[in-house]
């Protein structure tokens, strides 16, 4: 062997090539991106999570990593643990263009690739609820309780911040004597408040959203409009004050779509034991740095006024 | 609207770089749409939608160059088509060096001839046999990495490689480490006495990891391609870098590694070994090792790739003739994971295996160890056709896919580079509520993702929580292909797999075995 054949060309771990994602899950949302009949380009990257928006600003897919969960207008990606979407160069106002029917490019470095991606399917989407178990609130609440985190709805949840156990309490108040400006004046407060794109009222919204539309169908199914009732018409009412995707998630939570871990939480707490309702509980609060827990919150907060109130079965 | 359409014919540029210039010419005032791009079918479709056509559009093929431009005005087309022209014909400049004083050339045609080395060449298979053979013309051995490439091709760029005395390793070949350099996925291995010719990428790393595992390290190990071996092509490479190693006075102990030869290629091949001065092993895959080779001269024959290794060790002068996992060991994992393992619907045999492999030749070695124990598996690639899977997108009974293979390759990145692309597939396989256990490699080296572990490990969870949910029990075993001084770190991968709940082996053979063991046991439910 020649000795100038020894110089060979080196190559480092696949450093500079475009990556080509696969997308593990995707929900059907995602069909209007795929076929090109919707236009999107990238409203925010975070290490763990991308954003893409509609040309009108006001619908929303998500791209996570596959240990974060799924949902209807989430896709989940097989990532390494250490792999963050802030690598790729993607930058908000990207175009996402379709391609093939299968593929999505993000710039010129990035194609996610959804021909072999399974379809997520809502457990709640079948589920007619019944009879909430005390055994599984009580789960939930001391998953809640037991949660060292820095959600300002910590200390409403054990008593110790009364301002926002006073908010939480006209909110109740005005559900129950129906009074629709009652509702707009504690709902505008909750909306909003926090800090993020998604603020932690918004999430508490979200989660006691989800349960409405969930425990309502009963109701829906007995004549009303999807949507109309009174708790529906305050939540929209105050949408604009708060970013255009935490608005997004709420108005897919009135529609009773969230999700994965949010919609897992309720399922279980509606339909298995407490042990799964547990293990859902702590993925559910997992999430996030604190959204996780108030979407909980507000999970808890519509079951438990449900089991005494059923305040999801009138308008 | 002023329209040009320009043709350069057998002019290949990488499609990346393309695309990114049709979007910085698209920004020029005064051109409303362009398209710089290979006449492929769909670039030409691309064109057609513009408003071009005619019979210089209809003659061209994908190894030439389309750029159409649409603009307001002739000016604008001019000034776009001079930007694109010094965009591709933008060089480097002959004697210019990288940060580590290593000359640079942007083509093949501005190396110097007759200073040797080694061109790597990894474009599209249709583009690859002309610059393999403008790489030879100017004294350069190949490293051919594309597939697609015809038969024909090959033979024709191998024979004009011996004609100058050159070796053409490839097409399809995706491994190789040259004098301690790697080439395509290869492992990081220290020097040593073993010299390899290897008709399969990961075959040959799966040996350089147990090598390298018992203490031993390597002179050469030449990548072949994987069809070097038919009759058609001859064995040129393999018979070439035999000769190499014969001559090359480091190496003490040669190997060749290959599935399936055709007879009379196969005879060769044994012949020069005979011939040689040095001892040799062969694993020739599917081949039965152990005795078959006793009185037969200076060649060992070896039945896995593991048994491969430890032989060439043995004659090196280390490692013993030990496997790395003994059959008692084996069968004590069995035991352990046999526990609660559930019985499939109805039978009193556990779960149907699914495996999902990135590496060729280790999911042919996994067959051809189940084969021995009387278990058939299907496959995209199996040998026997009553057990080749019509449809790879569909499992049946016990199977193990292929997923380098080019069904799943076309148009994507091969399993080692985003292992990701087989997560939605294992976890259908977890699904299925007649599937019990799940075996999947994961390969280490240079050019191999940089966290493949990572990225199988939460499959790994997410298929156990698939399993829990369905109340059964799921084994899942990892083949962890890699070196001690590999990039990724092999004890950090192993733990990541281990942490997720997988059951890690180093060694392709010795996981098929715990699979032929799981898979014969009488459930007790």
């Amino acid at each position: 062997m020649s000795h100038s054949m020894t110089r060979a060309l080196d190559r480092g771990p696949a450093g500079g090539a475009r990556r080509h994602l696969g997308a593990v899950k995707a929900g059907r949302r995602f069909c209007g991106l795929l076929s090109g009949s919707r236009r999107y380009r990238i409203h925010s990257v975070f290490a763990r999570a991308l954003n893409l928006c509609d040309e009108d600003g006001r619908e929303f897919l998500t791209l996570l990593p596959l240990s974060r969960g799924c949902g209807a207008t989430y896709a989940t990606l097989a990532l390494a643990p250490e792999e963050s979407f802030l690598d790729f160069e993607l930058v908000p106002g990207l175009e996402a263009e379709a391609r093939d029917g299968t593929r999505v490019q993000l710039g010129l470095e990035v194609v996610v690739d959804f021909s072999s991606a399974l379809t997520w399917e809502s457990r709640l989407s079948t589920m007619a609820p019944g009879q909430l178990s005390e055994a599984n609130l009580l789960v939930l609440r001391r998953a809640l309780l037991e949660t060292s985190t820095a959600s300002p709805f910590r200390g409403a949840v054990d008593g110790s911040d009364s301002g926002l156990a006073a908010l939480l309490d006209a909110l109740r108040a005005a559900v129950l004597a129906a009074d629709g400006t009652r509702l707009g004046a504690a709902l505008a407060s909750l909306v909003g408040f926090g800090p993020g794109l998604t603020p932690s009222g918004d999430d508490v919204v979200v989660g006691m959203s989800l349960a409405r539309a969930v425990f309502g169908r009963a109701r829906r199914a007995g004549g009303r409009r999807d949507g109309g009732g009174l708790w529906e018409a305050g939540v929209r009412g105050v949408l604009a004050r708060t970013h255009a995707l935490s608005a997004f998630f709420i108005e897919e939570a009135l529609a009773g779509r969230s999700h994965e871990f949010v919609e897992d939480a309720l399922g279980c707490l509606l339909a298995d034991g407490p042990q799964e309702t547990g293990l859902a509980a702590g993925r559910l609060i997992g999430v996030g740095a604190t959204s996780g827990f108030d979407i909980g919150v507000g999970l808890y907060l519509a079951a438990e006024w449900q089991r005494r109130y059923a305040w999801c079965s009138s308008g | 609207m002023f329209k040009r359409l320009t043709i350069r014919k057998n002019a290949y540029y990488d499609s990346v770089a393309l695309m990114s210039l049709a979007q910085e010419v698209q920004k020029l005032p005064g051109i409303t749409d362009a398209l710089v791009g290979m006449a492929t079918d769909l670039n030409k479709d691309s064109a057609r939608a513009m408003g071009f056509g005619g019979p210089e559009l209809e003659e061209v093929g994908p190894g030439d160059l389309i750029i159409a431009l649409l603009g307001d005005d002739a000016k604008s087309l001019d000034g776009a088509e001079k930007l694109v022209v010094a965009r591709l014909e933008k060089k480097a400049g002959a004697g210019k060096q990288d940060a580590r004083g290593h000359a640079t050339y942007s083509s093949l045609a501005e190396v110097p001839i007759g200073e040797g080395g080694i061109a790597a060449i990894s474009v599209p298979g249709p583009y690859a046999a002309r610059e393999a053979k403008a790489a030879l013309r100017r004294g350069l051995h190949v490293f051919l990495f594309s597939d697609n490439v015809s038969l024909e091709d090959e033979l024709a760029v191998k024979e004009m490689g011996r004609r100058e005395g050159l070796l053409v390793m490839g097409p399809d070949c995706g491994t190789a480490v040259i004098g301690g350099l790697g080439l395509g996925f290869a492992n990081k291995v220290r020097p040593g006495r073993i010299g390899i010719v290897a008709a399969s990428g990961t075959g040959l790393q799966q040996v350089l990891a147990v090598i390298d595992r018992l203490g031993e390290g390597i002179t050469h190990a030449i990548g072949t391609g994987g069809r070097d071996l038919r009759r058609e092509i001859g064995g040129i490479t393999t018979l070439m870098g035999l000769d190499v190693l014969e001559r090359d006075e480091s190496t003490k102990v040669k190997m060749v590694i290959s599935k399936p030869p055709h007879d009379d290629v196969r005879r060769r091949v044994i012949v020069a070994l005979e011939e040689g001065r040095k001892p040799a092993v062969v694993c020739f895959m599917g081949e039965e090792g152990g005795l078959s080779g006793v009185g037969a001269g200076k060649v060992r024959f070896a039945g896995s790739l593991e048994e491969a290794a430890v032989k060439a060790c043995s004659l090196a002068g280390e490692g013993g003739s030990r496997e790395i996992y003994p059959q008692e060991q084996i069968e004590a994992m069995a035991c352990e994971l046999a526990a609660g393992l559930a019985c499939r619907a109805g039978t009193a045999s556990p779960g149907y295996l699914r495996g999902l492999y990135g590496g060729g030749t280790l999911c042919e070695e996994t067959m051809a160890v189940l084969a021995r124990a009387g278990i058939d598996v299907y496959s995209n690639v199996a040998w026997r056709p009553e057990l080749f899977l019509e449809d790879p997108e569909t499992s049946q009974a016990h199977t193990c896919i292929d997923m380098g293979d080019d069904y799943f390759t076309r148009g994507r990145p091969h399993p080692m580079l985003e292992p990701g692309l087989r997560v939605p597939r294992y976890l259908r396989e977890a699904r299925d509520p007649d599937v019990g256990i799940l075996l999947f490699d994961v390969v280490l080296g240079y050019g191999c993702h940089p966290d493949p572990a990572g990225v199988m490990a939460e499959a790994v969870r997410e298929a156990a929580e698939i399993a829990r949910r369905g109340r059964r029990k799921l084994v899942q075993i990892a083949v962890l292909v890699g070196t001690s001084g590999d990039p990724q770190g092999l004890a950090r991968q192993e733990k990541v797999l281990r942490d997720a709940g997988a059951t890690v082996l180093s060694s392709n053979q010795a996981a098929a075995k715990l699979v032929a063991l799981l898979l014969k046991l009488e459930c007790k439910q």
